[in-house]
């Protein structure tokens, strides 16, 4: 519980840290006033900003609410151990486990497919969606190599 | 797998709830493992036999899931 609690903490720090963060981007943002109006046509470029507000603004509410519940949990011992059952729930973490693998091939294959339509649109856009691709291929061929040593086989 | 636990917790009045806190687990998980729809790992299934005081396979029927 005690270590949990620690977790908890841990998590608070960093996602106000986030949350400090963003805000600034925001500001600096709005201050130096970014290349998005250098885009082409114009409702591209107002779209690409909206889009760029609201993952901002999305990140931002999300880690707000997230610290509410932690600061909820860290004041009340109640809370904090049903936080602490939900989330080492073995059920639970083998449904994300059973979720988590499949998807993630999915998801590249997804993006693989917005690079190949991308091709004939944009290289900019093709460029950046096969970036996205390498960098996914990445993160998996890691973590099985990660996962493959630390079960010793 | 096959399991006495929604028989073991109803003869002791206990709720699935409480059940669920002294092995800290979901009540959710409980259910999927009366109703035999999860198989509860090697450590949970020995924390609640130690919560009914029995062994493993007084619990679990193990047999049933080895053929």
């Amino acid at each position: 519980m005690k270590s949990f609690e620690q977790t908890i903490k841990d998590r608070v720090r960093w996602m106000s840290a986030g949350i400090a963060l963003i805000v600034m981007i925001f500001v600096s943002n709005e201050a130096i006033h970014f290349p998005s109006s250098t885009l082409p046509p114009m409702e591209a470029a107002s779209f690409a900003v909206g889009f760029r507000y609201g993952i901002a603004i999305g990140i931002q509410i999300l880690l707000i609410r997230q610290v509410v519940k932690y600061q909820r949990a860290l004041r009340n011992p109640e809370i904090l151990q049903d936080l602490e059952i939900l989330e080492k729930d073995e059920r639970r973490q083998y449904i994300q486990m059973k979720m988590g693998g499949p998807m993630y091939s999915v998801a590249m294959f997804v993006v693989a497919a917005g690079a190949l339509v991308a091709s004939y649109v944009s290289w900019e856009g093709f460029m950046a969606l096969l970036l996205a691709v390498v960098a996914l291929a990445l993160i998996k061929g890691s973590l099985k190599l990660y996962y493959r040593k630390e079960l010793g086989a | 797998m096959k399991t006495k636990l929604k028989e073991l917790r109803k003869a002791r009045k206990i709720s699935q709830e409480e059940l669920a806190r002294a092995v800290g687990v979901t009540r959710q998980t409980i259910t999927s493992i009366e109703v035999e729809k999860y198989t509860a790992s090697l450590v949970l299934a020995y924390k609640i036999s130690k919560y009914f005081d029995l062994a493993i396979e007084d619990v679990f029927d193990i047999e049933s899931e080895v053929e």
